[in-house]
């Protein structure tokens, strides 16, 4: 069921995307869009892809002209983002992203900063961990991060999460 | 998005299970940028618990040289990637110049309100100018021993005892948020954290956000979480790290059974909060945020 809700919002987002990137080409509102799977798919994020790489030039465009100001929309842009006390979530939520100017569906509104781990160091370091702490790691010699990316970082979850009751063994036979 | 609920090396290492994103293929973000230095002691905005866990991040840096044998048997791309790098320039932190990489402060959604922007990979073109570099936002964690910054010898900042350190490499691959819906001026961007996925919490808070849809948003029970940086607790009774107390107290706070699969009902929704004290309204930032796009 979760698995399924997942693929559903994977797909909304898609969806969602494909319509702002349409919609800025062709200046109309929402289409049809094609069939989610094969190459009706990669058509729709190679275009969703495109548009998002525009985006991109845009603001790293803005930020090399001399009167770029964080909050203030730049030349040529209707939009900018601030870093503010979160005005939804109250106080106790501490600070929140904040549109000044307005923006339409599909700009991108700010990008993801900081340190970017490579699955081999997520697993080498969540596996350090798991020693550190006398869990027991049995023999895996089918081990490979290469050969389970994504599903990988969720098993390795499943066990801190549930740490205590379920073994790394069963971690590793969870289906996904 | 997935919600992948914890990493637990990652989350230990770099001092905060906060901020961490996750892309497909396996990279993971953290957008504290934990590699790199925080505000010193009487600087703006310095937080001794952060600075301590970034010194001891640090300390564990990874050695990702063609030597490490854990990056020979993993896919093989953290050296690969590495290698084609740019080195970061001295004393510039990843992202410090670019005022658009404030991402991590998207919070969740509030309770019944839907996300209003979408996390997507994007990859910066191999040939991006030059003078865009210095601007991207992430840099990778991993530096070779061997690679050193043959500036950090200079004696400008007049401290003797600093020695060469392995230099940090701009990392092409990032996430971008896209806003899904029209945002006027004052609205705060909303990110779907993605929890539909998290084995023990079920702490749903699945927000359709196509154009078109509405209410079809689920509002999961959460538990609050600041900054772990702003106090986190020490430790828990099983000696674990702090980080470890708070996955478990949030799965304590959020589990629920898994017939409640979202489907149950908002009067049972509701039974069910007031019985666990749930807040209203969804943390900013919670113990941990992974997704893997």
């Amino acid at each position: 069921m979760r698995q399924a809700r997942r693929q559903q919002r994977e797909t909304e987002d898609e969806a969602c995307l494909f319509n702002a990137a349409h919609a800025a080409a062709k200046g109309s509102e929402d289409v049809d869009l094609p069939a989610s799977h094969g190459a009706d798919r990669q058509l729709r994020r190679a275009a969703i892809d495109a548009h998002v790489a525009r985006q991109v030039a845009l603001l790293m465009g803005s930020l090399l002209g001399p009167a770029y100001r964080p909050g203030v929309p730049p030349p040529g842009m209707s939009y900018a983002v601030d870093v503010q006390p979160s005005v939804a979530l109250g106080p106790e939520a501490g600070r929140g992203l904040i549109v000044r100017g307005a923006c339409q569906p599909g700009d991108v509104v700010a990008f993801y900063p900081g340190t970017v781990y490579t699955p081999a160091e997520v697993a080498e370091q969540t596996l350090n961990t798991m020693q550190e702490h006398s869990i027991h790691v049995p023999t895996m010699p089918s081990f490979d991060p290469s050969s389970c990316s994504e599903h990988l970082l969720l098993r390795l979850t499943w066990l801190v999460t549930h740490m205590g009751l379920r073994s790394v063994s069963f971690m590793f036979r969870c289906a996904l | 998005m997935r919600a992948l609920g914890g990493y637990a090396g990652v989350a230990q290492a770099t001092g905060s299970p906060d901020y961490l994103l996750g892309r497909a293929g396996g990279l993971l973000f953290d957008g504290l940028g934990s590699t790199f230095d925080s505000p010193a002691p009487g600087e703006e905005g310095h937080n001794p618990v952060l600075h301590e866990a970034l010194i001891k991040r640090d300390a564990q840096a990874v050695d990702v040289s063609p030597s490490n044998d854990n990056m020979k048997e993993g896919s093989g791309e953290g050296a690969a990637m590495l290698g084609d790098a740019w080195p970061l320039p001295p004393g510039v932190l990843a992202g410090a110049g670019n005022g658009w990489a404030n991402g991590h402060f998207a919070n969740h959604p509030p309770r019944g309100a839907p996300a209003n922007v979408i996390g997507w990979p994007y990859d910066f073109p191999p040939q991006l100018p030059a003078r865009l570099r210095h601007l991207l936002p992430n840099c990778y964690a991993g530096r070779r021993a061997d690679d050193l910054d043959d500036v950090a010898a200079d004696s400008t900042n007049g401290d003797a005892s600093s020695s060469p350190q392995p230099r940090a490499r701009l990392c092409r691959h990032s996430i971008v948020l896209v806003a899904a819906t029209r945002l006027r001026d004052g609205d705060e961007c909303f990110l779907d954290y993605g929890f539909e996925h998290d084995p023990i919490g079920h702490t749903s808070a699945t927000t359709s956000v196509t154009s078109s849809s509405s209410g079809s948003e689920e509002s999961g029970a959460v538990s609050s979480g600041d900054d772990a940086a702003a106090g986190a607790p020490e430790s828990n009774a099983t000696g674990l790290p702090a980080w470890f107390h708070a996955a478990k107290m949030r799965g304590d706070t959020l589990v629920t059974s898994d017939d409640d699969d979202g489907e149950g009902g908002e009067s049972s929704r509701s039974a069910h909060d007031k019985q666990l004290e749930v807040p209203d309204v969804l943390c900013a930032k919670m113990h941990v945020q992974c997704f893997v796009f």
